[in-house]
C-alpha cells in the first residue's frame, strides 16, 4: 500500500508480517515511558485545544 | 460531569471556503444568519458566565476561539477580547485559538504572546494536497499564505509557548508517506490527524462503503512511519490510541471512554451543542434556545437536556457494547455514528478503519514488548 487506493486485506497482513521484523521503536518506547510514569498531564501541545473540528 | 472544553465562536464567517467544512458545506446554514463577529457585549457576559462555570464546577476548562475563522477579529478586536477574557477568568484555564493559519501576522502573534494563548494551525499537507480543499472564496489555493503565517509563527521570539501543533484532515487518496515526511519537516510540537466528517448514511470522502477501510489503510502507513522513525515527532491520536492500549489515558475526543464535556457559545451568544454536530440532519441545536441573555451557563449545564446531549457520546450499540476494542476506539465521534432512522446508536462509520488500525498497534506493542523481554 502505497496510496490509499483501495488494497486487499491480504496485502495488508503481509505488510504486518514484514512489521514483525525487529523494530524497537522509540516513539513505542517514549509512550510506554510516558504510560509507565502515570503521565496523564499531557504537554502544553496535548491540551486538546483543537483536535474536534475538521477546519 | 464537567466542562472541559468551551468553544467560543468568535466569528461565524471564514477567508478560506474549505470544500469539506462541516460549517458551511455539509447542509447547516445557520451561520448566515449568525451576527459576523461575537460582540463585545456578549463577549463580556460570555467571559463572566465562564468564571461562573469554574466557580460552579470548580474546575479549569480549556477556551478556544474557534469559527469561521478567529483571526478575521483583526488585531484590535482581539486585543478587547483576550483582555476581557483574561481578566475574568483564572489563569489556569488554557486560551486557544485553531486557525487556518492566513492571518498568522506579528501583530496578531505578539498579542497572543502578551495574553498567553496558544495556537494551532489547519493544514492538510504539501500543496497539492492542502490546496485540494483548503482554498479561499475565489477558489484560490491558500497552502503559500499559510506557510508564510507559519513562518511568521516559527520565528517568533515566543514561538515555543505559542505553537501547539498543526492539524491535518485525511485525505485517503494522498499519499500517507509524503504526508508524513512533509508534517514532520514543519517542526511542529505536535501533530494531529482528523477523518473527513460524514456518517453512515452520508459515506465520508473516500469511502466505498461503511465496511470499506481506506482510513484506516491511511492511517496504517502513518503508524509504520511513526514507528520506524529514529526521530519521531507527536501524533497525538496514534499516541492516544497506543497509550489506551498500554493501559494509560489519553486525551482526544472521540477516542477511548472517557467523557468529555463541550459547549459551544455561537456569535450571537447562543450555547449549542458540539458543533461537530452540524455535519448531521439532527444539527447541534439545543431544543432549550439558551442563550447567554437569558439563561446561566452554570444552570444550562445542570438541565437535563444537556446531560442528555453529555451522555449521548458513551457508545450505546450493542456492536459497540460487545466489541473488544471499544475501550481503545471509543465509538469514535457522535457525529460519524448517524444513520438515517437510527440517530446515534450505532457503531462509527469509521469502525472497520479503527479496527483494522488498532489491530496493527497491537501487533507493534506486541512485537516491542517481547523484544525488550527477551533483551
Amino acid at each position: 500500500m502505497t496510496k490509499g487506493s483501495p488494497d486487499s486485506e491480504m496485502g495488508l497482513e503481509a505488510q504486518l508480517e514484514l512489521l514483525d521484523l525487529p523494530l524497537d521503536s522509540p516513539a513505542l518506547s517514549r509512550l510506554l515511558d510516558e504510560v509507565r510514569e502515570g503521565n496523564t498531564e499531557m504537554s502544553r501541545s496535548y491540551n486538546r485545544t483543537y483536535n474536534r473540528h475538521n477546519r | 460531569m464537567r466542562i472541559d472544553t468551551v468553544l467560543l465562536k468568535v466569528a461565524s464567517r471564514c477567508n478560506l471556503d474549505c470544500s469539506y467544512c462541516y460549517v458551511y458545506h455539509m447542509g447547516d446554514t445557520s451561520w448566515r444568519a449568525m451576527p459576523k463577529f461575537m460582540a463585545p457585549q456578549i463577549q463580556t457576559l460570555v467571559a463572566n458566565q465562564l468564571f461562573g462555570l469554574f466557580i460552579a464546577q470548580a474546575h479549569p476548562f480549556a477556551v478556544v476561539l474557534h469559527g469561521g475563522e478567529p483571526l478575521m477579529l483583526g488585531a484590535q478586536r482581539l486585543r478587547v477580547l483576550f483582555e476581557t477574557l483574561r481578566k475574568t477568568l483564572p489563569s489556569v484555564c488554557p486560551i486557544g485559538i485553531q486557525t487556518n493559519g492566513v492571518l498568522l501576522k506579528p501583530p496578531i502573534l505578539d498579542l497572543c504572546a502578551t495574553f498567553r494563548v496558544s495556537l494551532s494551525v489547519s493544514l492538510d499537507g504539501p500543496a497539492n494536497v492542502h490546496d485540494k480543499n483548503r482554498v479561499n472564496h475565489l477558489g484560490q489555493a491558500s497552502h503559500a499564505a499559510v506557510i508564510a503565517g507559519l513562518a511568521n509563527l516559527k520565528s517568533h521570539p515566543s514561538a515555543a509557548a505559542l505553537f501547539s501543533g498543526v492539524l491535518a484532515v485525511v485525505d485517503p487518496t494522498s499519499d500517507p508517506t509524503e504526508i508524513y515526511s512533509y508534517l514532520k519537516s514543519l517542526g511542529a510540537p505536535s501533530i494531529d490527524f482528523l477523518y473527513r466528517d460524514g456518517n453512515r448514511t452520508t459515506l465520508p470522502y473516500g469511502k466505498q462503503s461503511v465496511e470499506s477501510t481506506e482510513y484506516g489503510r491511511w492511517m496504517s502507513k502513518i503508524l509504520d512511519h511513526y514507528m520506524a522513525d529514529p526521530n519521531p515527532p507527536r501524533i497525538r491520536v496514534v499516541d492516544d490510541m497506543i497509550k489506551l492500549i498500554l493501559g494509560g489515558a489519553c486525551v482526544k475526543e472521540g477516542i477511548g471512554l472517557t467523557d468529555f464535556g463541550i459547549v459551544v457559545v455561537d456569535t450571537d451568544g447562543s450555547f449549542t451543542k458540539n458543533d461537530t454536530l452540524k455535519s448531521t440532519p439532527l444539527g447541534d441545536r439545543f431544543d432549550g434556545s439558551w442563550t447567554i441573555y437569558s439563561h446561566k451557563l452554570a444552570e444550562v449545564v445542570r438541565s437535563p437536556e444537556f446531560h442528555a446531549y453529555y451522555e449521548a457520546q458513551r457508545p450505546s450499540s450493542p456492536a459497540c457494547n460487545a466489541c473488544p476494542e471499544l475501550a481503545v476506539c471509543g465509538g469514535g465521534m457522535v457525529t460519524h455514528r448517524f444513520e438515517r432512522g437510527r440517530g446515534y446508536d450505532n457503531p462509527t462509520v469509521f469502525c472497520s478503519d479503527q479496527k483494522l488500525l488498532i489491530e496493527r498497534m497491537r501487533r507493534y506493542v506486541a512485537n516491542h514488548l517481547s523484544r525488550r523481554a527477551a533483551a
